[in-house]
């Protein structure tokens, strides 16, 4: 791991000949070494450049890679950096981007067959302020269609690949993502999350994923999926690396009436955290190899001082079936917008516009789109609506209160990230199968709530495990420190094959 | 006719879905796909209708996606699959109408003024048929 390199530690590295990959180092070594001309954006640019020239045909990860714009973007850079006035400590550091948040004049297909052509007018408010801050747009990563999915294989282009071993899937929807910043394409991707989707395929890829408090880095310019749990995510090496991006990104926006404003540092916070280990049915699903990784990682934290009990939440696996009734009840009504008509695919040869309204969304979205199109519409219509709808509503909101219980008492939650390694890419899954893996995931996301994935050890068949940190309303920053902290905790004592299963 | 009730569906209803009825009156009643306790099962609305049948034409009508009989076959399957699994929720007994919102709103609502956008020529070159700087569209009315 990353945590420990410092700015000195690669002046020696240098020194000594090694041939250090800068993308490599953290965020706020790159930042230090900018600032005082060691490197230079271009050359930071160039290296993303090569490697995705190098990796990229092999795994996917990108549909789009904007090298023309990315390198002109690194000669400004490269301009200010020299002058001594970069803009932000992200100034000059290249990201990816999911291909669900809009470029200005740069081709956004969210995946779909239906958006193949579109090329947005605006940028999306999270693009904007990384533009401002100088960092420097590499390219537009895979996902599945529209974020709906957990594998990126749902995608209408390609299926991306795991960087780790290509044999696997890299987890989704933001496995594009996930995969540029593993196979060292990019320093950091912004991804979005609405069920898991930055933290699964993060957990999957063996890398850092977070997820903000609903509402803390606004979505103008993110094409909506579920709009109660969408939000932009960040995917970076290390949580220190998530929290850098995040300081650039978070804050209220006026095209977005969810977003909130954001306090940084909010009073003191405790040295050791306590934390609730959240244990209930949800084991059942769990693979051998992830309950002895919690395992393992709860002994080290103890060791190490952190105050850990058990905690249960009654119902959890409710939470399951309620991120899915809600998610495709939003997606049905968010996907009505593409019709035909103002853009996207239009049907030929339709006599009618109901014809043409048909026609059009049948060849335009992905079976899985249409799963959930169904699905929300089936679950939405009077008689189902009571059964369906609205139970899944009321459990989100018990859900809620028993999560801000939990936290009278601990500062941090504590729990696998997914329920398994990262699955083969060969392997089928029916539909209900899949959406089990996101058992982990879905409670925060429903519950507005910040959550991190941290890579913790191997599985037995080489595949990363990871743990999620969640933690209550407002305390990203906190949350980011935290992980960072485990993280290093992780690392330094890594866990031996045997505390993973093996 | 039809055309205005269809953009006043379109435009002022959340979800074309929940205007419509979907009574299923040929499709017979279903077991439960696998056991639930008598306790957890959800309320269920008559004997005409049943929450865990799909009605697979209805609904591609509602949702506006046209199927072909193969995936009709496809989709009603893995959807009754999906369902078996979400009825898990209805263990929770549902309140007269849960919150969707996440979180309260912090925000103030904004004035809701128009800004001209500077390029309109580049939002209609997303449409996919235009005449005359105006988006072309089938006729909507026609004369019955």
């Amino acid at each position: 791991m990353n945590e420990t390199i410092t700015v000195k530690g690669f002046r020696q590295q240098r020194k000594n000949g090694s041939n250090m990959k800068l993308t490599s180092l953290p965020i706020r070594v790159l930042s230090a070494l900018l600032d005082r001309k060691e490197i230079l954006p271009s050359s930071l640019t160039e290296e993303c450049l090569e490697q995705i020239r190098l990796s990229d045909p092999g795994l996917g990860a990108f549909l789009t890679v904007t090298e023309k714009e990315a390198l002109s973007a690194a000669a400004e850079a490269d301009r200010r950096c020299r002058a001594g006035i970069r803009l932000s400590p992200l100034d000059g550091i290249p990201y990816a981007l999911k291909d669900n948040l809009a470029t200005d004049k740069i081709r956004t297909t969210a995946g779909s067959r239906m958006l193949a052509e579109f090329i947005p007018c605006t940028d999306a408010e999270v693009v904007k302020r990384l533009k401002n801050a100088g960092a420097v747009l590499l390219g537009k990563c895979n996902l599945d269609e529209f974020g709906m999915g957990n594998s990126t294989r749902y995608s209408a282009f390609r299926a991306t690949r795991n960087p780790i071993d290509p044999a696997f899937v890299p987890g989704g929807s933001s496995g594009g993502c996930a995969a540029a910043v593993g196979a060292g394409m990019a320093v950091f991707s912004i991804g979005s999350d609405t069920g898991g989707s930055v933290r699964q395929p993060a957990a999957f890829c063996g890398i850092t994923g977070f997820k903000p408090t609903y509402g803390v880095i606004p979505r103008d310019g993110l094409i909506a999926f579920a709009s109660s749990l969408d939000t932009v995510g960040i995917l970076a090496r290390t949580p220190e690396d998530c929290l850098s991006v995040l300081r650039v990104i978070a804050g209220p926006d006026a095209c977005d009436m969810t977003s909130r404003p954001y306090l940084f540092e909010s009073g003191e916070e405790p040295k050791l955290p306590r934390i609730a280990l959240l244990s209930a049915e949800e084991e059942e699903s769990d693979t051998d190899a992830v309950r002895q990784m919690t395992a393992s990682a709860v002994r080290l934290l103890q060791d190490a001082g952190y105050p850990v009990r058990k905690t249960a939440v009654p119902n959890l696996r409710a939470a399951l079936s309620a991120y899915y009734i809600i998610s495709s009840a939003e997606a049905s009504s968010n996907l009505a917008r593409y019709d035909g008509i103002r853009f996207g695919v239009r049907a030929h040869g339709c006599h009618g516009i109901d014809a043409l309204y048909d026609r059009s969304r049948a060849e335009g979205f992905g079976d899985e789109v249409k799963r959930r199109i169904l699905l929300g519409t089936h679950v939405l219509s009077e008689g189902s609506r009571k059964c369906f709808y609205q139970s899944a509503c009321a459990t989100r909101e018990t859900l809620r209160t028993a999560f801000s219980h939990i936290f009278e008492t601990a500062e941090l939650i504590l729990c696998p990230t997914v329920p398994c390694t990262a699955f083969r890419m060969e392997e089928s899954l029916s539909p209900a199968e899949a959406y089990q893996s996101d058992c982990h995931t879905v409670p925060a996301s429903l519950c507005g709530l910040p959550a991190i994935s941290i890579p913790c050890g191997i599985g037995p068949d080489g595949m990363p495990l990871a743990l999620q940190l969640i933690a209550k309303e407002g305390s990203d920053a906190a949350l980011c420190r935290y992980a960072a902290n485990v993280l290093r905790l992780i690392t330094e004592m890594p866990l031996s094959r045997k505390d993973c299963g093996e | 006719m039809h055309g205005i009730l269809y953009f006043f569906r379109r435009h002022f209803a959340v979800s074309g879905a929940q205007t419509s009825r979907l009574f299923s009156t040929t499709a017979p009643r279903r077991k439960y796909p696998y056991s639930v306790p008598k306790g957890d099962r959800p309320p269920v609305g008559g004997v005409l209708y049943h929450p865990m049948n799909i009605n697979i034409k209805e609904l591609s009508r509602l949702a506006h996606l046209s199927l072909t009989e193969e995936e009709e076959r496809r989709f009603s399957e893995e959807l009754e699959g999906v369902l078996a699994f979400l009825v898990q929720t209805a263990a929770t007994t549902p309140s007269d109408e849960g919150n969707p919102a996440v979180l309260s709103p912090v925000h103030e609502p904004r004035e809701d003024i128009s800004i001209p956008f500077p390029a309109p020529e580049r939002i209609l070159a997303l449409a996919p048929d235009t005449a005359q700087g105006l988006i072309q569209v089938p006729a909507v009315l026609r004369d019955e």
